[in-house]
Protein backbone atom coordinates (compact mmCIF):
# COMPACT_ATOMS: atom_id res chain seq x y z
CA UNK A 1 0.00 0.00 0.00
CA UNK A 2 1.02 3.78 -0.29
CA UNK A 3 0.62 6.92 -2.54
CA UNK A 4 3.29 5.22 -5.32
CA UNK A 5 -0.13 2.86 -6.41
CA UNK A 6 -1.14 3.07 -10.16
CA UNK A 7 -4.23 4.45 -10.69
CA UNK A 8 -5.82 1.00 -11.46
CA UNK A 9 -4.93 -0.36 -8.43
CA UNK A 10 -6.02 2.72 -6.58
CA UNK A 11 -9.57 1.76 -8.66
CA UNK A 12 -9.22 -1.62 -7.38
CA UNK A 13 -8.88 -0.71 -3.62
CA UNK A 14 -11.43 1.53 -3.38
CA UNK A 15 -13.96 -1.24 -4.62
CA UNK A 16 -12.28 -3.70 -1.69
CA UNK A 17 -12.66 -0.97 0.81
CA UNK A 18 -16.65 -0.43 -0.09
CA UNK A 19 -16.78 -4.14 -0.63
CA UNK A 20 -15.38 -4.01 3.20
CA UNK A 21 -18.08 -1.02 4.34
CA UNK A 22 -21.17 -3.84 2.65
CA UNK A 23 -19.48 -6.28 5.31
CA UNK A 24 -20.06 -4.24 8.29
CA UNK A 25 -23.54 -4.26 7.83
CA UNK A 26 -24.98 -7.11 10.46
CA UNK A 27 -21.84 -5.45 12.38
CA UNK A 28 -23.08 -2.39 12.68
CA UNK A 29 -26.68 -3.33 13.07
CA UNK A 30 -25.35 -5.00 16.06
CA UNK A 31 -23.30 -1.99 17.63
CA UNK A 32 -25.80 1.00 17.45
CA UNK A 33 -28.32 -0.88 19.87
CA UNK A 34 -25.71 -1.38 22.03
CA UNK A 35 -23.72 1.33 21.87
CA UNK A 36 -26.76 3.47 22.69
CA UNK A 37 -27.17 1.42 25.38
CA UNK A 38 -23.39 2.22 26.62
CA UNK A 39 -24.11 5.98 26.16
CA UNK A 40 -27.32 6.00 28.05
CA UNK A 41 -25.81 3.86 31.02
CA UNK A 42 -22.25 5.69 31.10
CA UNK A 43 -24.29 8.94 31.34
CA UNK A 44 -26.39 7.46 34.42
CA UNK A 45 -22.79 6.34 36.33
CA UNK A 46 -21.96 9.91 36.27
CA UNK A 47 -19.94 10.48 33.04
CA UNK A 48 -20.12 13.38 30.53
CA UNK A 49 -21.21 13.58 26.75
CA UNK A 50 -17.85 14.01 26.49
CA UNK A 51 -16.23 11.32 28.36
CA UNK A 52 -18.48 8.87 26.95
CA UNK A 53 -17.74 9.20 23.58
CA UNK A 54 -14.00 9.99 24.18
CA UNK A 55 -13.99 6.23 26.07
CA UNK A 56 -15.33 4.61 22.91
CA UNK A 57 -13.53 6.57 20.26
CA UNK A 58 -10.26 5.45 22.49
CA UNK A 59 -10.95 2.42 23.88
CA UNK A 60 -13.23 0.96 21.26
CA UNK A 61 -13.87 -2.65 23.28
CA UNK A 62 -17.66 -2.72 24.11
CA UNK A 63 -17.05 -5.14 27.13
CA UNK A 64 -14.31 -3.69 28.44
CA UNK A 65 -16.48 -0.15 28.66
CA UNK A 66 -19.58 -2.16 30.05
CA UNK A 67 -16.82 -3.39 32.65
CA UNK A 68 -15.21 0.02 33.24
CA UNK A 69 -18.74 1.55 34.12
CA UNK A 70 -19.59 -1.02 36.28
CA UNK A 71 -15.99 -0.82 37.92
CA UNK A 72 -16.47 2.35 38.42
CA UNK A 73 -20.08 2.24 40.22
CA UNK A 74 -18.19 0.02 42.67
CA UNK A 75 -15.48 2.90 43.54
CA UNK A 76 -12.52 1.49 41.73
CA UNK A 77 -9.56 3.36 40.68
CA UNK A 78 -8.08 3.54 37.40
CA UNK A 79 -5.47 0.98 38.10
CA UNK A 80 -8.18 -1.67 38.10
CA UNK A 81 -9.85 -0.61 35.02
CA UNK A 82 -6.74 -0.24 33.22
CA UNK A 83 -6.18 -4.18 34.12
CA UNK A 84 -9.67 -5.05 34.23
CA UNK A 85 -9.27 -3.83 30.18
CA UNK A 86 -5.99 -5.63 29.64
CA UNK A 87 -7.82 -9.04 31.09
CA UNK A 88 -10.74 -8.83 29.18
CA UNK A 89 -8.89 -7.95 25.84
CA UNK A 90 -6.08 -10.16 25.60
CA UNK A 91 -8.53 -12.41 23.74
CA UNK A 92 -7.72 -10.53 21.05
CA UNK A 93 -4.51 -11.28 20.68
CA UNK A 94 -5.64 -14.45 19.45
CA UNK A 95 -8.21 -12.64 16.99
CA UNK A 96 -5.15 -10.22 15.67
CA UNK A 97 -2.59 -13.29 15.34
CA UNK A 98 -5.28 -15.18 12.98
CA UNK A 99 -5.79 -12.43 10.96
CA UNK A 100 -2.44 -11.49 10.18
CA UNK A 101 -1.98 -14.66 9.39
CA UNK A 102 -4.56 -14.40 6.42
CA UNK A 103 -3.72 -11.17 5.54
CA UNK A 104 -0.38 -11.42 5.14
CA UNK A 105 2.74 -8.92 5.35
CA UNK A 106 1.64 -5.24 5.46
CA UNK A 107 3.26 -1.84 6.02
CA UNK A 108 3.62 -1.06 9.69
CA UNK A 109 1.35 1.89 9.34
CA UNK A 110 -1.42 0.14 7.93
CA UNK A 111 -1.51 -3.01 10.40
CA UNK A 112 -1.55 -0.68 12.96
CA UNK A 113 -4.84 0.97 11.56
CA UNK A 114 -6.43 -2.96 10.65
CA UNK A 115 -5.02 -3.63 14.61
CA UNK A 116 -6.93 -0.71 16.20
CA UNK A 117 -10.35 -1.76 14.89
CA UNK A 118 -10.41 -5.75 15.93
CA UNK A 119 -13.06 -6.20 17.71
CA UNK A 120 -15.04 -9.91 18.52
CA UNK A 121 -17.53 -8.74 15.66
CA UNK A 122 -14.95 -7.49 12.68
CA UNK A 123 -12.83 -10.31 13.65
CA UNK A 124 -15.60 -13.14 12.63
CA UNK A 125 -16.84 -10.78 10.01
CA UNK A 126 -13.19 -10.63 8.31
CA UNK A 127 -12.73 -14.34 8.87
CA UNK A 128 -15.83 -15.41 7.40
CA UNK A 129 -14.95 -13.42 4.38
CA UNK A 130 -11.10 -14.13 4.06
CA UNK A 131 -9.77 -17.49 4.32
CA UNK A 132 -5.93 -18.39 6.04
CA UNK A 133 -3.28 -17.93 3.75
CA UNK A 134 -1.57 -21.31 2.08
CA UNK A 135 -3.89 -23.24 4.30
CA UNK A 136 -3.16 -26.72 2.32
CA UNK A 137 -3.06 -29.95 4.18
CA UNK A 138 0.62 -30.54 3.09
CA UNK A 139 2.44 -27.30 4.80
CA UNK A 140 0.30 -26.82 7.99
CA UNK A 141 -0.93 -23.55 6.75
CA UNK A 142 0.05 -20.76 8.39
CA UNK A 143 3.30 -19.48 6.65
CA UNK A 144 3.96 -21.19 3.18
CA UNK A 145 2.35 -18.98 0.97
CA UNK A 146 3.72 -15.13 1.76
CA UNK A 147 7.55 -16.66 0.22
CA UNK A 148 5.83 -18.51 -2.47
CA UNK A 149 7.32 -17.84 -5.97
CA UNK A 150 4.25 -15.68 -6.93
CA UNK A 151 5.00 -13.27 -3.85
CA UNK A 152 4.04 -10.20 -6.10
CA UNK A 153 0.73 -11.17 -7.09
CA UNK A 154 0.75 -12.01 -3.11
CA UNK A 155 1.58 -8.94 -2.09
CA UNK A 156 -1.03 -7.32 -4.39
CA UNK A 157 -4.02 -9.54 -2.78
CA UNK A 158 -2.50 -8.48 0.54
CA UNK A 159 -3.52 -4.87 -0.85
CA UNK A 160 -7.13 -5.56 -1.73
CA UNK A 161 -7.89 -7.57 1.28
CA UNK A 162 -6.38 -4.94 3.66
CA UNK A 163 -8.70 -2.31 1.77
CA UNK A 164 -11.68 -4.11 3.00
CA UNK A 165 -10.73 -4.87 6.62
CA UNK A 166 -10.09 -1.41 6.56
CA UNK A 167 -13.20 -0.56 5.12
CA UNK A 168 -15.54 -3.04 7.54
CA UNK A 169 -13.30 -1.98 10.52
CA UNK A 170 -13.94 2.23 9.60
CA UNK A 171 -17.39 1.31 9.08
CA UNK A 172 -17.66 -0.45 12.38
CA UNK A 173 -16.03 1.77 14.41
CA UNK A 174 -17.61 4.68 13.42
CA UNK A 175 -21.09 3.24 14.19
CA UNK A 176 -20.03 2.14 17.67
CA UNK A 177 -18.66 5.64 18.50
CA UNK A 178 -21.77 7.46 16.91
CA UNK A 179 -24.30 5.14 18.42
CA UNK A 180 -22.61 5.87 21.93
CA UNK A 181 -22.65 9.32 21.59
CA UNK A 182 -26.24 9.17 20.33
CA UNK A 183 -26.81 7.13 23.88
CA UNK A 184 -25.48 9.97 26.07
CA UNK A 185 -27.37 12.29 24.41
CA UNK A 186 -31.11 10.41 25.22
CA UNK A 187 -29.52 9.04 27.96
CA UNK A 188 -31.96 11.44 30.04
CA UNK A 189 -35.05 10.64 28.40
CA UNK A 190 -34.08 7.05 28.28
CA UNK A 191 -33.82 7.04 31.99
CA UNK A 192 -36.90 8.37 32.27
CA UNK A 193 -38.90 6.28 30.27
CA UNK A 194 -36.80 2.87 31.33
CA UNK A 195 -35.66 3.85 34.31
CA UNK A 196 -33.52 1.27 36.91
CA UNK A 197 -34.30 -1.51 34.20
CA UNK A 198 -31.63 -0.20 32.19
CA UNK A 199 -29.42 -0.95 35.01
CA UNK A 200 -29.79 -4.26 33.62
CA UNK A 201 -28.38 -3.80 30.46
CA UNK A 202 -25.20 -4.32 31.69
CA UNK A 203 -25.78 -7.96 33.42
CA UNK A 204 -27.59 -9.07 30.19
CA UNK A 205 -24.90 -8.30 28.31
CA UNK A 206 -22.78 -10.56 30.42
CA UNK A 207 -24.95 -12.87 30.30
CA UNK A 208 -24.83 -13.06 26.05
CA UNK A 209 -20.83 -12.88 25.88
CA UNK A 210 -21.11 -15.43 28.75
CA UNK A 211 -23.34 -17.82 26.49
CA UNK A 212 -21.24 -16.90 23.48
CA UNK A 213 -17.98 -17.48 24.97
CA UNK A 214 -18.96 -21.06 26.47
CA UNK A 215 -17.99 -23.78 23.76
CA UNK A 216 -17.60 -26.92 26.04
CA UNK A 217 -17.34 -28.68 29.19
CA UNK A 218 -14.10 -27.32 29.81
CA UNK A 219 -15.32 -23.41 29.55
CA UNK A 220 -18.41 -24.04 31.19
CA UNK A 221 -16.57 -25.52 34.01
CA UNK A 222 -13.81 -22.29 34.16
CA UNK A 223 -16.99 -20.20 34.07
CA UNK A 224 -18.87 -22.10 36.73
CA UNK A 225 -15.49 -21.73 39.05
CA UNK A 226 -14.68 -18.46 38.01
CA UNK A 227 -18.04 -17.34 38.76
CA UNK A 228 -18.15 -18.73 42.26
CA UNK A 229 -14.78 -17.30 43.04
CA UNK A 230 -15.42 -14.33 42.42
CA UNK A 231 -18.80 -14.41 44.55
CA UNK A 232 -16.67 -15.86 47.48
CA UNK A 233 -14.02 -12.87 47.35
CA UNK A 234 -17.17 -10.56 47.25
CA UNK A 235 -18.91 -12.17 50.27
CA UNK A 236 -15.40 -12.36 52.51
CA UNK A 237 -13.35 -10.06 51.38
CA UNK A 238 -15.54 -7.74 49.68
CA UNK A 239 -15.46 -6.02 45.90
CA UNK A 240 -12.35 -4.15 44.43
CA UNK A 241 -10.45 -6.98 42.79
CA UNK A 242 -12.78 -10.22 42.20
CA UNK A 243 -12.90 -9.84 38.51
CA UNK A 244 -9.16 -9.58 37.81
CA UNK A 245 -8.19 -12.54 40.80
CA UNK A 246 -10.85 -14.67 39.96
CA UNK A 247 -10.48 -14.61 36.33
CA UNK A 248 -6.76 -15.20 36.37
CA UNK A 249 -7.01 -18.11 38.97
CA UNK A 250 -9.85 -19.66 36.79
CA UNK A 251 -8.41 -19.45 33.54
CA UNK A 252 -4.52 -20.97 35.05
CA UNK A 253 -6.80 -24.02 36.75
CA UNK A 254 -8.76 -24.60 33.69
CA UNK A 255 -5.86 -24.52 31.66
CA UNK A 256 -3.60 -26.98 33.50
CA UNK A 257 -6.69 -29.74 33.37
CA UNK A 258 -7.71 -28.87 30.05
CA UNK A 259 -3.63 -29.76 28.89
CA UNK A 260 -3.90 -33.02 31.78
CA UNK A 261 -7.11 -34.13 29.88
CA UNK A 262 -5.98 -33.18 26.14
CA UNK A 263 -9.07 -31.31 25.49
CA UNK A 264 -8.41 -28.10 24.29
CA UNK A 265 -11.09 -25.49 23.38
CA UNK A 266 -10.23 -23.75 19.66
CA UNK A 267 -10.86 -19.92 19.09
CA UNK B 1 -12.71 8.95 40.80
CA UNK B 2 -11.67 12.48 40.15
CA UNK B 3 -12.07 13.64 36.63
CA UNK B 4 -7.90 13.57 36.25
CA UNK B 5 -7.67 10.09 36.79
CA UNK B 6 -10.75 9.03 34.61
CA UNK B 7 -8.45 10.54 31.30
CA UNK B 8 -5.74 8.24 32.66
CA UNK B 9 -8.02 5.13 32.86
CA UNK B 10 -9.03 6.25 29.22
CA UNK B 11 -5.25 6.09 28.19
CA UNK B 12 -4.66 3.45 29.97
CA UNK B 13 -7.27 1.22 28.97
CA UNK B 14 -6.99 2.41 25.06
CA UNK B 15 -2.83 1.33 25.35
CA UNK B 16 -3.44 -2.33 26.76
CA UNK B 17 -6.21 -3.04 24.18
CA UNK B 18 -4.32 -1.52 21.62
CA UNK B 19 -1.01 -3.74 22.38
CA UNK B 20 -3.68 -6.58 22.51
CA UNK B 21 -4.81 -6.39 18.95
CA UNK B 22 -1.37 -5.05 17.46
CA UNK B 23 1.29 -7.86 19.13
CA UNK B 24 0.48 -10.43 17.01
CA UNK B 25 0.64 -7.84 13.74
CA UNK B 26 4.27 -7.06 14.86
CA UNK B 27 5.65 -10.27 16.12
CA UNK B 28 8.82 -11.17 14.37
CA UNK B 29 8.34 -14.25 13.90
CA UNK B 30 4.89 -14.40 13.44
CA UNK B 31 4.63 -18.03 15.50
CA UNK B 32 1.90 -19.21 16.77
CA UNK B 33 1.87 -18.95 20.44
CA UNK B 34 2.34 -21.72 22.62
CA UNK B 35 -0.40 -24.17 23.34
CA UNK B 36 -1.27 -23.55 26.93
CA UNK B 37 -1.29 -19.52 25.86
CA UNK B 38 -3.84 -20.53 23.69
CA UNK B 39 -5.69 -22.26 25.88
CA UNK B 40 -5.25 -19.39 28.89
CA UNK B 41 -6.40 -16.65 26.72
CA UNK B 42 -9.77 -18.64 25.21
CA UNK B 43 -10.38 -19.04 28.64
CA UNK B 44 -10.39 -16.08 29.74
CA UNK B 45 -13.51 -14.68 28.23
CA UNK B 46 -15.82 -16.92 29.86
CA UNK B 47 -14.29 -16.95 33.67
CA UNK B 48 -14.75 -12.48 33.10
CA UNK B 49 -17.87 -12.93 32.12
CA UNK B 50 -18.75 -15.58 34.52
CA UNK B 51 -16.79 -13.74 37.61
CA UNK B 52 -19.29 -9.93 36.66
CA UNK B 53 -22.07 -11.64 36.45
CA UNK B 54 -22.73 -13.69 39.76
CA UNK B 55 -22.27 -11.19 42.02
CA UNK B 56 -24.13 -8.87 40.30
CA UNK B 57 -26.82 -11.15 40.38
CA UNK B 58 -26.31 -12.70 43.58
CA UNK B 59 -25.29 -9.56 45.50
CA UNK B 60 -26.82 -6.94 44.69
CA UNK B 61 -26.01 -4.70 47.35
CA UNK B 62 -22.21 -5.51 46.94
CA UNK B 63 -22.92 -7.27 50.86
CA UNK B 64 -25.24 -9.77 51.00
CA UNK B 65 -26.18 -12.76 49.00
CA UNK B 66 -29.86 -12.23 47.61
CA UNK B 67 -31.45 -15.80 46.19
CA UNK B 68 -34.91 -15.40 46.43
CA UNK B 69 -37.95 -14.07 44.23
CA UNK B 70 -37.61 -10.54 45.80
CA UNK B 71 -34.45 -10.26 43.68
CA UNK B 72 -35.57 -8.36 40.89
CA UNK B 73 -32.56 -8.69 38.54
CA UNK B 74 -32.29 -12.68 39.40
CA UNK B 75 -35.80 -13.12 38.03
CA UNK B 76 -34.78 -11.29 34.95
CA UNK B 77 -31.42 -13.36 34.43
CA UNK B 78 -33.63 -16.57 33.78
CA UNK B 79 -35.30 -15.59 30.46
CA UNK B 80 -32.26 -13.59 29.52
CA UNK B 81 -30.25 -16.99 30.17
CA UNK B 82 -32.38 -18.69 28.02
CA UNK B 83 -33.02 -16.44 24.97
CA UNK B 84 -29.14 -16.15 24.83
CA UNK B 85 -28.66 -19.51 24.93
CA UNK B 86 -30.78 -20.14 22.11
CA UNK B 87 -30.35 -17.23 19.92
CA UNK B 88 -26.81 -16.27 20.74
CA UNK B 89 -27.71 -12.54 19.86
CA UNK B 90 -26.33 -10.15 21.47
CA UNK B 91 -29.19 -7.37 20.31
CA UNK B 92 -31.79 -10.03 21.62
CA UNK B 93 -30.32 -10.83 24.87
CA UNK B 94 -30.31 -7.24 26.14
CA UNK B 95 -33.38 -6.45 25.00
CA UNK B 96 -35.15 -9.83 26.80
CA UNK B 97 -33.05 -8.92 29.99
CA UNK B 98 -34.43 -4.98 30.17
CA UNK B 99 -38.02 -6.03 29.08
CA UNK B 100 -38.26 -8.62 32.07
CA UNK B 101 -35.72 -6.52 34.86
CA UNK B 102 -38.64 -3.69 34.16
CA UNK B 103 -41.47 -6.48 34.43
CA UNK B 104 -40.10 -7.70 37.91
CA UNK B 105 -39.15 -4.11 39.49
CA UNK B 106 -42.75 -3.06 38.28
CA UNK B 107 -44.35 -6.14 39.77
CA UNK B 108 -42.32 -6.59 42.89
CA UNK B 109 -43.33 -3.64 44.05
CA UNK B 110 -46.71 -4.66 44.47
Amino acid sequence: MGSSAAPADRKIRAESFKQGVLWSVPVVLGYVPIGVAYGVLARAHGLTLMETTLMSAMVYAGSAQFIALQLLAAGSGPWQLVVAAGLVNSRHLLMSASLCRRLGRLSPLVAGVLAFGVTDETFVMASSRIPVRGKNPASDGAEGERWSPIAGAVGHVSGELAASVLGLNLASYLAWVGASAAGAILGDAALAVAGDALGFAVPAMFIGLLSLSVRGPLSAMVAALSGGLSLLIVLTVGGGWNVLLATAMAATIGTMLGDRFGSRPRQ
Amino acid sequence: MPRGELALAFLGMAAVTFVMRALPFFMLSRSKLPPWADTWLSLVAPAVMAALLLPALLVPDGRRLCIDVSNPYLIASVPTFLVAVKYKSMLLTVLTGVLFAWLALRLGSY
